[in-house]
C-alpha cells in the first residue's frame, strides 16, 4: 500500500503554467502531455482515415482507376499501422495520461520526464515512417504484419519501417512503464487495488502487456533487419531458417496487442454505462477477473491468426480450444454490462450511446472472432473480407466507439465547458449507421470468396462495394463533426458542473471543472462509500 | 523543482518509483534480447 | 373490401415484388460460403451454418436484453436506479452456460478437422509452386509440368485506365492461360509450396486454402465429386500482382482426365524439340511478345518504359541494346527485384522474348537470339 505525498508547503511555486511553445515541448505535466496524445490521436486518424479513402475510391468499382497495385498495398498497408500505432494506442495512453492520476488521487504521473520522451518518441517516429512515401521503392506495401520474404523487397524504405516499429515500441513500453509505477506507487490513501475504478484497472493490466509483447515485436523486426542486411537467416529457408517463425513471433505480439487496443475501451465504457444508468457497475470484481484472464489467455491464441500456415493437428487442436475459451471471460464482460443497465435509470447523453454502440457492434465483433477461431471453417475465412470485416467491427465500432465516448464523457471536465449535446449525438448517429453500411457487407463479400489485400475484384462483387464505399465516406465525413465538438466545446459553453454528469462518480469529479494543473496536490481519502462508481 | 526542496518523503517515493521503472525496464530489455538469442 | 378490390391488391403486390426480385438479379448480392463439391467443403459449410445460427440466437438473446432494459429501465419513463452490483448465482449461470456451448461447439470442429487433415491414401499428386504472380503446377506421377497466369484479356482490363469494362468480360479475374485439370472422384494429394515469398493457394469450392511457403512442403488432399470449372485465388499477399493470380481448376470425368494427360505430354514433348530447331526472326517475334506480356509487362510495362524509382525501363537500356550474352544471363539467373526465370521458361521462351525486347520499341540491337544460345548459357 502506498500514499501519495503531502506537500502543501510549497505549492505555490509549481501551480504557474508555462507558456507558449515551450509549455508544450518541455511539458512534464500529465494533462498537457494527455492533452497532446489525443491531438496527435486524431491527426493520426485523419491521415489514415486518408488512406482508407484512397482504397475505399480505388474499389469503388472493379478495374484500376486511381492508383496502381502497388501503392493500393501500401496504403493497406500503411492505413493499418498508421491507425494501430499512430491513432488508437496514444489515444489510449493520451486518456490515461489525463485521467488517471486523477482518477487516483495523484498529483501527476509517476515519471513526468519520461512521459515527455515516450510523447515526443511518436512524431519522430511517424516522420520515419510516413518519410518513406517519398523514396526509391515507396512505402512498406507488404502488410503491416510485415511477414518475410515479401517484406524484404521493400526498397530504401525498409530500414525507416523497421526504426519507425522501434520508436514505437520504445514509446509504448516507457508509457506503460509509467501507468505502472504511477499505479503502484501514487495512490491516495486508503484507495486500494480493488478500489481503483474499471479504467485504471484495465490499463494496469494493458500496460503489463505492452511490456511483455512490445519487446517480442521489436526483437523480430531486429531479426528482419538482420536478415536484409547483416547476412543472417532467422526467417530464410535458403539459409536454414524458417519465414514461418516470424509469423509466430509476431502474433505472439500479435495477439496481445489486440488486447492493448481493446482493453482501455472496455475500461471506459465501464465508467461511463455505470454513470449514465445510475447504478454501481455490476460485478466489478468479476470485471478485474475477466479483464486478467483474456489478458492471460491472450499469450496463448496467437496461432489462430496463422492457421493456413500448416501446423500440426495437436497445435491446430489446441489454438482453437485456447481461442474458443477467450470467449467466456469476454462473455462475462458483456453481461455485466448488460446487467449493469437492467433495472438501471438510464439516460442516453453522446457518451452514453457511444458506449451502447460498443456494446453491440463489438459483440457481433465477438460472434464473428468466434466464427473464425473454429480452425476447419477459418480454413475458408482466412483472408477473406470477412476478416476485415470482423476486426474493424471490433476496432472501430468496438474501439474507436469507446474512446470517442470517453472524450465526450470527460471533455466537459477537461474544458470546464459542456460540449453541444445535439452535435454530439448527430456525430453517434451518423457514425453508426455509416459504420455499419461500411463493414457490414464485408461478412458477405469475405465469405462469397472476396480474398483481402486485392485492388481489383471480380465483378459478382461490385454491388457490395459500391455500397461499402458509400458507407466510407460517410463515415470518413461524419468524423468532422467530433473535431467541430471538440473545437466548439474548448472555445466556451455551458458552464460544467464539478460531477459533471448527474450520475457520475470517482475521484476525478471531485476536482473543478476544468481541474487544477496539478490534480491533487493534497490526496484525498478514498473509503468504501467514495471508491469506485 | 531542484532536488533540495523535496522533503524526505517525496525523494522516498521517487526512489521507490525509479527502482520500479528500472525494473519494468530491465524486464522488457530481457524479453527483446531473450527473444532474439532464442532463435540465434 | 370488395372481391374486385382484393384481387387488386393482391395483384399489385406481387407486381411489387416480381420487380423486387428483378431488381435483386439484376444486382449481385452474394451473401454465403459456398458448399463446394468436396466431402470436405460440405462439412465445413455445415459447421459454418451450424455455429453462424448459433451465434445468431445467442446474438438475438443478448440484444434482446440489452435492448429490453434500453427501452423500459430509462430515467424518462420514471425508472429508479436499483442499486444491486453482484449476483453470485447469475455469474456462474453466464460462465458455464457459455463453456457447455462451446463445448458443443469444439466437437464437430475437432470432428471435420480430423477428417480434414488425413492426406493418406491419396491416388495421385499436385504439386502447386507459388511464384510472383503465377502458379506452378507440377503432376508429379504424369510428368506433366507446366505456368497458370492470369488470362490476356483480363490482364488487358485490369491496367490502370485502360479503357476496357470490366463487366464485359466473364469472371474477370478469375481466368487463366492454362487451368489445372483434376479428375473426379480421384483422391488427390495437393502439395503447396512457393519459389520466392508466402502465396496461398484457395480454391472456395474445395473447403479450404493453405499457404503455399518458400522452402517448405504443405500436404493437403481433395476429393471432387462433381464434374466442372471451379476458381480460386491467391490468399496471401505476395506483392504487387497479388490481387492478379487467380486459379482454375477443369474437374473432368477420369476419361477425359486420361485423354488430357496424353495431349499435354505430347505438348511437352513438342516443346522440347523445339529448343533443338533454327527459329525464325518471325516465329521468335510472335512468340517474344506474348511472353512478354504475361511474364514481364506487369514490371516493365507493356510499353517497356518501366515505373520510375521502381522498376527500371527496357526501352533504351544499355542492357537490352548491349550484349545478348548479359542480357541471357540476367532473366536467367534475376538481379534485386527481377526473379531468376531459368526455372519458369524454357530455352525457346528465353529466347523468344530476348528477341521481342531487342527488335520493340525504339531499342537498336535488332538481332535475334536462338533457344541453343540460352542452352548453352544454362
Amino acid at each position: 500500500m502506498s500514499e501519495a505525498v503531502i506537500h502543501d508547503d510549497h505549492n505555490d511555486h509549481h501551480d504557474h503554467k508555462p507558456t507558449g511553445i515551450g509549455r508544450w515541448l518541455f511539458s512534464t505535466n500529465h494533462k498537457d502531455i494527455g492533452t497532446m496524445y489525443l491531438v496527435f490521436a486524431l491527426i493520426m486518424f485523419f491521415i489514415g482515415g486518408a488512406m482508407a479513402m484512397v482504397i475505399r475510391a480505388e474499389l469503388f468499382q472493379p478495374g484500376l482507376q486511381f492508383v496502381d497495385p502497388q501503392f493500393f498495398n501500401s496504403m493497406t498497408t500503411v492505413h493499418a499501422l498508421v491507425m494501430i500505432f499512430g491513432a488508437v494506442m496514444p489515444a489510449g495512453v493520451g486518456l490515461a495520461n489525463w485521467m488517471i492520476p486523477m482518477m487516483i488521487g495523484a498529483p501527476d504521473m509517476a515519471m513526468p520526464r519520461m512521459n515527455n520522451m515516450s510523447f515526443w518518441i511518436l512524431p519522430f517516429a511517424f516522420t520515419l515512417l510516413l518519410s518513406t512515401f517519398f523514396m526509391q521503392g515507396g512505402a512498406p506495401a507488404g502488410g503491416w504484419t510485415m511477414y518475410p520474404p515479401l517484406v524484404l523487397q521493400l526498397g530504401d524504405g525498409f530500414p525507416f519501417l523497421i526504426f519507425a516499429v522501434h520508436f514505437l515500441g520504445i514509446s509504448s513500453i516507457m508509457g506503460a512503464i509509467n501507468i505502472i509505477a504511477t499505479v503502484f506507487n501514487m495512490r491516495a490513501p486508503g484507495m486500494t487495488f480493488m478500489r481503483l475504478p474499471l479504467f485504471v484497472w484495465t490499463w494496469i493490466i494493458t500496460a503489463f502487456l505492452l511490456i511483455a509483447a512490445m519487446p517480442v515485436l521489436a526483437g523480430a523486426v531486429t531479426m528482419l533487419l538482420t536478415d536484409k542486411f547483416f547476412g543472417t537467416a532467422f526467417f530464410d529457408a535458403a539459409g536454414g531458417g524458417d519465414p514461418v517463425l516470424f509469423q509466430h513471433v509476431f502474433w505472439f505480439f500479435g495477439h496481445p496487442e489486440v488486447y492493448i487496443l481493446v482493453l482501455p475501451s472496455f475500461g471506459i465504457i465501464s465508467q461511463i454505462i455505470p454513470t449514465f444508468a445510475r447504478k454501481p457497475l455490476f460485478g466489478y470484481a468479476s470485471m478485474v477477473y475477466a479483464t486478467a484472464s483474456i489478458a492471460f489467455l491472450s499469450f496463448f491464441v496467437w496461432a489462430h491468426h496463422m492457421f493456413t500456415v500448416g501446423m500440426p493437428l495437436a497445435g491446430e487442436l489446441f489454438f482453437m480450444y485456447a481461442t474458443m475459451a477467450i470467449a467466456v471471460p469476454t462473455g462475462v464482460k458483456v453481461f455485466n454490462w448488460t446487467a449493469t443497465m437492467w433495472k438501471g435509470s438510464m439516460t442516453f447523453e453522446t457518451p452514453m450511446l457511444f458506449s451502447i454502440g460498443v456494446l453491440f457492434m463489438f459483440t457481433l465483433g465477438g460472434f464473428s472472432g468466434l466464427m473464425m477461431g473454429i480452425t476447419p471453417v477459418d480454413f475458408q475465412y482466412h483472408d477473406t473480407y470477412f476478416i476485415v470485416a470482423h476486426f474493424h467491427y471490433v476496432l472501430v465500432p468496438g474501439i474507436v466507439f469507446g474512446i470517442v465516448g470517453g472524450v465526450y464523457y470527460w471533455l466537459p471536465k477537461w474544458t470546464g465547458h459542456m460540449y453541444d449535446e445535439t452535435l454530439g449525438k448527430w456525430h453517434f448517429w451518423t457514425s453508426t449507421i455509416s459504420v455499419n453500411i461500411l463493414f457490414f457487407p464485408m461478412h458477405f463479400i469475405g465469405l462469397a470468396g472476396m480474398p483481402r489485400r486485392i485492388p481489383d475484384y471480380s465483378t459478382q462483387f461490385t454491388d457490395w462495394n459500391m455500397i461499402i464505399s458509400i458507407g466510407g465516406f460517410a463515415f470518413g465525413l461524419s468524423q468532422l463533426i467530433l473535431v467541430w465538438v471538440v473545437i466548439k466545446c474548448i472555445r466556451g459553453g455551458e458552464k460544467a458542473t464539478d460531477e459533471v454528469w448527474e450520475g457520475a462518480h470517482g475521484l476525478e469529479f471531485t476536482l473543478s471543472s476544468p481541474p487544477p494543473f496539478h490534480s491533487f496536490t493534497t490526496p484525498p481519502e478514498v473509503t468504501d462509500a467514495t471508491a469506485h462508481s | 523543482m531542484r532536488d533540495d526542496d523535496k522533503t524526505s518523503a517525496e525523494k522516498e517515493l521517487a526512489a521507490k518509483n525509479m527502482r520500479l521503472v528500472i525494473v519494468l525496464g530491465l524486464v522488457a530489455v530481457g524479453f527483446y534480447v531473450g527473444i532474439i538469442l532464442t532463435y540465434m | 373490401m370488395s372481391v374486385d378490390k382484393l384481387k387488386q391488391t393482391v395483384l399489385g403486390l406481387i407486381a411489387v415484388s416480381l420487380f423486387l426480385v428483378s431488381g435483386a438479379v439484376l444486382a449481385e448480392f452474394p451473401l454465403n460460403l459456398t458448399e463446394g463439391v468436396t466431402p470436405t467443403s460440405h462439412k465445413v459449410y455445415e459447421l459454418h451454418m451450424t455455429i453462424l445460427y448459433i451465434v445468431t440466437v445467442i446474438g438475438i438473446a443478448v440484444f434482446s436484453v440489452m435492448a429490453w432494459s434500453i427501452f423500459h429501465h430509462r430515467k424518462s419513463k420514471g425508472a429508479v436506479a436499483a442499486q444491486f452490483h453482484h449476483s453470485t448465482t447469475a455469474e456462474i449461470i453466464w460462465t458455464i452456460i457459455p463453456i457447455l456451448i462451446l463445448v458443443g461447439m469444439a466437437i464437430p470442429a475437432t470432428k471435420t478437422l480430423v477428417f480434414m487433415e488425413k492426406t493418406s491414401d491419396a491416388e495421385m499428386t499436385l504439386k502447386v509452386t507459388g511464384y510472383q504472380w503465377k502458379w506452378k503446377y507440377d503432376y508429379l506421377d504424369e510428368g506433366i509440368s507446366f505456368f497458370s497466369a492470369l488470362a490476356e484479356e483480363d490482364n488487358s482490363a485490369r491496367q490502370r485506365d485502360s479503357g476496357i469494362d470490366p463487366a464485359t468480360i466473364d469472371n474477370y479475374l478469375k481466368n487463366v492461360d492454362n487451368p489445372i485439370v483434376l479428375p473426379v472422384d480421384t483422391k488427390i494429394r495437393i502439395l503447396t509450396t512457393a519459389a520466392d515469398v508466402i502465396h496461398s493457394w484457395w480454391v472456395p469450392a474445395l473447403g479450404w486454402k493453405r499457404d503455399a511457403i518458400p522452402g517448405f512442403i504443405n500436404d493437403n488432399w481433395t476429393y471432387i465429386e462433381e464434374p466442372g470449372i471451379y476458381r480460386g485465388k491467391c490468399t496471401e499477399l505476395c506483392g504487387k500482382d497479388h490481387g492478379f493470380m487467380p486459379i482454375v481448376v477443369h474437374a473432368v470425368s477420369k476419361e477425359e482426365y486420361a485423354v488430357w494427360v496424353e495431349e499435354q505430354k505430347a505438348i511437352q514433348l513438342a516443346a522440347a524439340d523445339g529448343a533443338n530447331r533454327e527459329w525464325s526472326k518471325d516465329e521468335l517475334l510472335e512468340k517474344g511478345k506474348s511472353i512478354y506480356s504475361a511474364n514481364c509487362a506487369s514490371c516493365h510495362q507493356a510499353n517497356g518504359n518501366g515505373v520510375e524509382g521502381l522498376f527500371p525501363a527496357l526501352n533504351g537500356s544499355a542492357i537490352v541494346n548491349g550484349p545478348a550474352k548479359d542480357m541471357i544471363n540476367l532473366i536467367l539467373n534475376g538481379k534485386n527485384l527481377m526473379p531468376a526465370f531459368k526455372e519458369q521458361l524454357n530455352d525457346t521462351d528465353i529466347a523468344a522474348v530476348i528477341t521481342h525486347e531487342r527488335n520493340s520499341w525504339d531499342n537498336t540491337a535488332k538481332d535475334i537470339v536462338q533457344p541453343a544460345d540460352v542452352k548453352a548459357a544454362r
